[in-house]
């Protein structure tokens, strides 16, 4: 893994917890996909659970047909839950959101939200509305578009927080994030020994999960 | 925006820098090749730098022949620039002429001895063209207007001249002309200054009228002295022949002798009365009356002449009238004389004076007529002057082009300085315009502005010196 990336998203952690407090949950999101947020908040989730943070990374997802596996436990203090707002049995409304968020939250420490792009995604605003901290992906040397403007006064209408920005040059990210997903496998086996993207409930020091079905 | 930043710019975009100024370098480059091209092509006129000889008319120095130094400037004045357009039919405006000039290249040179002894200069001029042809034509155009203009320009001092003693000649004949009329109109109100016989028999005239009045003169002064004697002779006989009127005058008799019986008879009253008789009054009183009577009778005979009482005083007196007569008549000739004298005295002063105008205007038309007659020889003396200096032979067209060279391709230095400065400026200017036109979110400070939140991190790799 790159060192100055791990550096760089360590002093975000370390903004993220001064501002939001030592638990909460913080949602990134962008305005466009080049921004990379759901890497973000992957190194952001990585970096809280190797803080000592019990840290879940939830995913929302317009639908969960392209992702099977819905709950993922990838370690003792970093789980990977997935919400979907359609196109599962289990899916969320935004009027169930924030119980469901809110129950999420009361199994860890902090709750690192991958709100994607925002216009994209149904679940986004309402998990902005519901966070303790918004935290804003934008890469470095992309064209502005007219959604980069659109997004603060979105998200300041639910009456979001923010944290603040964080300027990311994507490639770097990109090969970081790469450098982090390739070491989960044996990073998962030296926590708690559970097989990955298994399909049985999944036991966790932060509780039980229950495997979402399969469509 | 400063210049520190400027320079930031500059230094962050500087592979943009390095593109934009190859680029520009390339293209100037390639444009300062097409610039460069075209054709030459040259032709070779011989002119005379001096002009003929101009003896003493119009050598001054606003009409000075060309000099040498100046022969060049012929090929691109603006008038054989402009007839050199016309007829390759390019536009005569001020930027075309001015490109035009660009094309013409005049150079001096001294033409070989055997082609012309005069003093004088070869005018070589080389012409651009964007094509042979016109490279040709131009040279030859060229040519062919510098030598009409150095004719016209060495015969422009004679053509001035020319004109300004055809004003000159035109003046000083009108100015005869009116002399001319002046004396006529002279001698037609004095026809003696034509035939001077006039005047001498003018002259002889008034010396024979101022001699008879001389002899008249004498006649008059004889016969005063006559009538002077003869006056005389009245004096000494008229107190006789008064007294002889006095006492041959019955009247006065007739009143003395009643006076001398009025004077008795008072005489003998008085001597029988005493002088209180009432009577002796009216006695003195008739004796008065008759003295008057006489006194009276005396003064009308006093104013009578005494003619009729003396003969010799009626002689005296008829020589005397006669005297008088013959004097009276004597000054009416004089005072005629004196008037015909002043006549013909007031027409000899009359005479003299137009004859000193008569005199005085022909000397004045002779003046004239000379100095007609040597503008006249100037003008002549010009006029073949004029014709010497823009005789063909003076200027001409020694060669004319028949070719024209492509031109080679040359860099100059000032011209690769030239593209290196428009390709800098280029390049700091397209660095500009590319920073303006860029909509990247390359800084910090561009992301803070766009969305308006603080940038609290930044995930980038991380230079190492």
């Amino acid at each position: 893994m790159n060192a100055s990336i791990e550096n760089q998203l360590q002093r975000l952690r370390v903004i993220v917890e001064s501002d939001i407090g030592a638990t909460g949950n913080v949602l990134v999101t962008a305005a466009t996909p080049f921004d990379e947020p759901d890497l973000l908040a992957l190194g952001l989730a990585f970096q809280l659970a190797a803080s000592g943070k019990r840290t879940a990374l939830i995913r929302l997802r317009e639908d969960l047909e392209a992702y099977p596996r819905p709950r993922i436990a990838i370690g003792r203090r970093l789980d990977i839950v997935s919400y979907a707002s359609r196109g599962a049995a289990g899916h969320e409304t935004p009027a169930s959101l924030a119980a469901r968020l809110l129950e999420t939250r009361s199994r860890y420490d902090y709750c690192v939200i991958e709100g994607g792009v925002l216009d994209e995604n149904a679940l986004s605003l309402e998990a902005a509305h519901v966070a303790d901290g918004v935290v804003v992906a934008v890469a470095l040397g992309r064209s502005s578009e007219p959604a980069d403007a659109e997004l603060v006064p979105s998200l300041s209408r639910v009456n979001a927080r923010f944290v603040g920005a964080v300027a990311l040059d994507p490639d770097a990210l990109r090969a970081h994030g790469e450098a982090i997903k390739s070491a989960r496998a044996s990073w998962q086996h030296v926590y708690d020994g559970a097989a990955p993207n298994s399909e049985e409930p999944a036991e966790t020091p932060h509780g039980t999960f229950e495997p979402m079905a399969k469509t | 925006m400063n210049l520190s930043s400027y320079v930031g710019m500059i230094r962050q975009r500087r592979a943009l820098f390095l593109r934009i100024f190859a680029a520009a370098a390339v293209v100037l480059a390639i444009a300062a090749v097409f610039v460069e091209a075209g054709f030459v092509a040259t032709s070779s006129v011989l002119l005379v730098a001096e002009a003929p000889s101009t003896s003493a008319v119009g050598a001054d120095s606003a009409t000075k022949p060309i000099l040498s130094a100046d022969l060049p400037f012929l090929a691109t004045t603006p008038a054989v620039l402009a007839a050199v357009a016309r007829d390759l039919g390019l536009p005569t405006t001020m930027r075309s002429l001015d490109k035009l000039r660009h094309r013409i290249k005049p150079a001096l040179s001294s033409p070989p001895a055997p082609i012309s002894q005069a003093p004088g200069a070869l005018l070589v001029i080389s012409f651009k063209g964007n094509s042979e042809q016109q490279a040709i034509a131009g040279a030859n155009d060229v040519a062919h207007e510098v030598s009409g203009f150095y004719r016209d320009r060495a015969t422009l001092r004679f053509r001035q001249l020319i004109a300004e003693l055809q004003t000159q000649i035109a003046a000083k004949g009108a100015e005869i002309g009116a002399l001319e009329a002046r004396i006529e109109a002279l001698a037609a109100a004095n026809p003696f200054l034509v035939d001077k016989s006039e005047e001498t028999s003018l002259g002889a005239q008034y010396e024979k009228l101022v001699a008879e009045r001389a002899e008249l003169s004498a006649t008059t002064q004889a016969d005063e002295a006559a009538g002077a004697v003869v006056a005389g002779r009245l004096a000494e006989v008229a107190p006789a022949a008064r007294h002889d009127l006095f006492e041959n005058d019955p009247t006065l008799q007739s009143l003395r002798r009643q006076l001398a019986a009025d004077y008795a008879h008072l005489a003998l009253e008085r001597a029988q009365f005493s002088a209180r008789y009432p009577g002796l009054p009216e006695l003195e009183h008739v004796a008065a009356a008759d003295g008057a009577a006489i006194d009276l009778r005396l003064k009308t005979l006093q104013r009578q002449q005494p003619v009729s009482a003396s003969l010799a005083y009626a002689n005296a007196l008829g020589e005397a009238n006669r005297a008088h007569s013959i004097a009276a008549s004597d000054e009416a000739k004089l005072q005629a004389l004196d008037a015909v004298i002043g006549t013909t005295q007031g027409r000899l002063e009359a005479a003299r004076n137009a004859t000193a105008a008569f005199d005085d205007l022909t000397r004045r038309h002779d003046v004239a007529a000379t100095s007609f007659a040597t503008l006249t020889a100037r003008l002549t003396e010009a006029k073949g002057n004029a014709a010497e200096a823009g005789s063909i032979g003076s200027t001409t067209v020694l060669d004319r082009a028949i070719y024209a060279k492509p031109v080679p391709y040359t860099l100059p230095v000032a011209r690769i300085a030239i593209v290196l400065v428009l390709s800098l400026a280029f390049a700091f200017g397209g660095v500009l315009l590319a920073d303006r036109l860029d909509r990247r979110m390359r800084t910090i400070a561009i992301i803070e502005r766009i969305y308006g939140l603080p940038v609290v991190a930044t995930l980038r790799e991380e230079r190492t010196a």
